[in-house]
């Protein structure tokens, strides 16, 4: 009986304020359409972040073309430079993995990790041809950031421009041209079919009845929501865990350019992005953040509190990430944790309000 | 790196209290919308499609979400089996994923079954291929009755190799179009295939079989895995003593550690009897590893591929323990909720579906047993998979011609219909059937011929507004 009570009352619940499909709106509808939201964090936030990852890989690719043509200690450093500019899009993309960068298999063709080591020496001390096309068709592993992070930066980060091989200085410019076509489709996948795109931000944004994607704004808005824990999710449980617990520098993604700390930043930043509804200067505001602060005033101000305290724990670590495993394991063990309570939040109660839509 | 991306659950916890909330509330929101009296069995069981494993997501998460029912620690495991699941290998000697190849099709297992769900035929400009082809010699079989291997090219086309070796070729694939007249005047386009391997290495004897397999989806899995073989061969009925025109055979396979022949479930023509020989046969003929089951590298015995030696080696790539963690991964995915279960033309479609003999074989309820080889947690569930596990005759349209154990070439298991609904959200693309020439779900349906003949053509028949509920139907799975 209790059971059946607790049942009616759902019920009654649900019918009354949060059923928030687009065609409920015109009639006494009171529960929240998510038009907006979902149209500013599609066109605003992602495809504002997807725009500006192409335009830092056209930058890397000039740079490793000026590098080729003089191997100077400026130029290597100008390349190093638009590699850890690149690499900042990148990752806060990884807050919204979902849609084309894995059904395309871009993914694996931008950021496939770890490098193969063994078969890029290999290739590089051999006579093939080391044309853009020539490594398209190589597998992942020779794709993408983590070689050209290799031959930019060395084992150690120490690496001198006089260094750098005809053949090395070939395989990076034809790498970074292949990652610059690869966000290129990545950015193409998501942009209105009237710029040449396929339009993956207007199913997303779109969502609702004869979607067949998104079927309601309920799931569009879940899909987030996955989206921004996976990002958490992996930063702690991966990222930080693996190369913590085992102590082990093969297990840390930036090693060879050193920009752990760098990176782990814009994973949480690609989440509060979607928060708050911004990237730079692209956006509304109109993020979760806005929907979160209606429902429930004291959730927001409780994850923006961790959201900060996690960024202060990444940029308040001592030295960088790999000295701090070593030196100042503790601080990382801390720096985890708040990564876990902002995933803890996202996974608990801003899901469940988003849930019980 | 999302390249081994973890997708978590982001909705339901192992508590029974919150599962009984969920199911309520659930239950409330489909209150509110249109419905249609559905007088026959309880519509919550059906909903929770696999049982106790049952997620109720509808996002591209949704295939690869751990049955709510692990306790932590097993959370956990399912958890490192997720990195191993998802780990790129690369070549030779490495701290981290070493021994891919030489010959291989892809560096991980998420490569093909994306996000846990399902591959397509190959896309023009895609880097990778999530299809193989199985390859053997007519009239053969090896010393288990299972299809004999190609000299120099093993049972497995590889597609792609480590720098230095050649690839043993390349798919090559056309299609010619053809129209079928359905009931209500439209047209259907159905893409006839033609296989072929380019640029061999070396010459394919002309006879050689070839049957192309796209990667099925791994949500769900452990579920099958432990449906009890009495259960299964109860459905079967070889002989169609029944006169209803579909027999239904169980496939009888080499269990490499047991060392004798089981039941076989797994893959398209159920030629795999766990998961866990699945799992390793993927390493070695999909990714070049070795392990305990599987000690030679799918280029042993091939002059060409001298990356290194063929033969047994001391250390399999992938150790038993990492094993263990993939096939627990996958024997734990969840199996995503049927959604608008009670919507009127959903209802009616499940009539439909019911009345021209889909669930013949798409049988949609089985249940689960305990054993002592698999996770607890997969024991004596209700579930609602939409397959007898078993193989069926689908006639000469879809016929690959190649035996495969007790399989002949005109036969396939059934494929599991659970989750059908979200392939479009979570894999981008509807392809269908095991070489995945269907790009509808009524392309796939006319393809169906054989013991399926009936039905493909009752469908084919029907008024458009009952196909679209039986379509309807078939995306609320």
């Amino acid at each position: 009986m209790k059971r059946y009570l607790l049942s009616l009352l759902l019920l009654t619940t649900a019918c009354a304020k949060n059923v928030i499909e687009p065609q409920n709106a015109n009639s006494s509808y009171t529960g929240y359409n998510a038009t907006a939201l979902l149209s500013n964090a599609t066109n605003g936030v992602i495809l504002g972040t997807y725009k500006d990852l192409d335009r830092q890989t056209a930058t890397l690719a000039i740079a490793t073309a000026a590098l080729q043509a003089n191997p100077s200690a400026v130029a290597l450093e100008a390349a190093r430079q638009a590699y850890r500019a690149a690499r900042a899009p990148w990752e806060a993309t990884e807050a919204f993995a979902f849609g084309p960068v894995s059904t395309l298999g871009l993914d694996g063709v931008i950021d496939t990790w770890p490098l193969n080591r063994n078969s890029l020496a290999a290739i590089l001390a051999s006579p093939t041809d080391l044309t853009a096309s020539r490594l398209r068709e190589l597998e992942g592993g020779l794709q993408g950031f983590h070689p050209i992070e290799f031959l930019l930066f060395g084992e150690d980060a120490g690496k001198a421009a006089a260094e750098l091989t005809p053949r090395e200085l070939a395989y990076l410019v034809a790498s970074a041209d292949n990652l610059h076509a690869a966000t290129g489709r990545l950015l193409r996948a998501w942009q209105p079919t009237s710029e040449g795109g396929q339009d993956f931000a207007a199913q997303l944004a779109g969502a609702g009845p004869g979607n067949v994607r998104y079927a309601s704004q309920k799931t569009a808005l879940q899909e987030l929501v996955g989206g921004m824990s996976a990002a958490a999710t992996e930063l702690a449980n991966s990222k930080v865990e693996r190369p913590l617990t085992t102590n082990d520098l093969t297990f840390e993604e930036a090693r060879f350019s050193r920009n752990s700390l760098a990176e782990f930043s814009q994973n949480l930043r690609g989440i509060e992005n979607l928060y708050l509804g911004r990237y730079g200067a692209a956006g509304s505001g109109v993020g979760l953040g806005v929907f979160v602060q209606t429902r429930n005033p004291a959730l927001d101000a409780t994850f923006r509190q961790q959201l900060a305290a996690a960024q202060t724990a990444i940029t308040s670590l001592p030295g960088r990430f790999d000295e701090a495993i070593r030196q100042n394991p503790a601080a990382v063990r801390a720096l985890q944790a708040r990564v876990r309570e902002v995933q803890a939040t996202i996974d608990g109660p801003v899901a469940g309000l988003i849930n019980n839509l | 790196m999302p390249s081994r991306l973890a997708f978590r659950s982001i909705i339901i916890r192992p508590r029974l209290g919150l599962m009984l909330l969920l199911l309520l509330g659930l239950l409330a929101v489909v209150a509110c919308s249109k419905e249609a009296a559905d007088t026959a069995a309880p519509a919550a069981d059906e909903t929770a499609a696999g049982g106790a494993f049952t997620v109720n997501d509808a996002t591209s998460a949704a295939y690869g979400l751990p049955a709510p029912v692990l306790s932590a620690a097993a959370r956990q495991r399912h958890e490192a089996g997720d990195e191993t699941f998802g780990q790129r290998f690369v070549t030779g000697d490495a701290p981290l994923g070493g021994g891919l190849g030489p010959l291989f099709i892809n560096a991980n297992c998420t490569a093909c079954h994306v996000r846990d769900g399902r591959g397509t035929a190959p896309v023009p400009g895609a880097n990778a291929v999530q299809m193989l082809f199985r390859l053997s010699l007519p009239g053969l079989t090896d010393a288990h009755g299972g299809p004999a291997p190609v000299p120099g090219f093993g049972d497995q086309l590889q597609n792609r190799a480590t720098f230095g070796t050649e690839p043993e070729g390349q798919l090559s694939i056309r299609y010619v179009e053809q129209l079928r007249q359905l009931g209500g005047g439209e047209i259907c386009q159905l893409r006839q295939p033609t296989y072929a391997v380019e640029s061999p290495y070396q010459p394919l004897p002309a006879e050689v079989l070839l049957s192309p397999r796209v990667a099925p989806p791994v949500f769900g899995l452990g579920l099958l895995e432990a449906v009890a073989e009495a259960d299964v061969l109860a459905l079967a009925d070889e002989n169609d003593a029944n006169g209803d025109g579909i027999s239904g055979r169980p496939n009888y396979v080499w269990d490499i550690a047991a060392q004798q022949k089981r039941l076989g479930r797994f893959g398209w023509k159920a030629n795999q009897p766990s998961l866990r020989q699945q799992n390793a046969a993927a390493y070695n003929g999909d990714m070049g590893l070795t392990t305990s089951l599987f000690s030679l590298e799918p280029a042993a015995g091939q002059t060409q591929a001298g990356n290194q030696p063929p033969g047994t080696i001391a250390r399999p790539d992938v150790a038993d323990a990492d094993l263990a963690l993939t096939t627990f991964y996958v024997q734990t995915l969840a199996v995503p909720a049927r959604r608008n279960a009670k919507q009127a033309q959903v209802v009616a479609g499940k009539a439909l579906f019911a009345q021209v003999k889909c669930g013949a074989c798409h049988m949609p309820r089985l249940r689960t047993s305990a054993a002592a080889e698999l996770p607890a947690e997969t024991a004596n569930q209700t579930i609602f998979p939409y397959t007898d596990l078993l193989l069926h005759d689908l006639g000469p349209g879809l016929a690959d011609n190649r035996p495969d154990f007790k399989a002949n070439g005109q036969e396939w298991r059934t494929p599991p219909l659970w989750g059908l609904g979200l392939s479009e959200t979570v894999n981008g693309h509807s392809t269908l059937l095991h070489d995945g020439r269907a790009r509808t779900l009524t392309e796939a349906i006319l393809w169906h011929g054989g013991e399926a003949e009936a039905s493909a053509r009752a469908v084919q028949q029907m008024s458009s507004a009952d196909r679209a509920a039986l379509l309807t139907f078939l995306k609320s799975l």
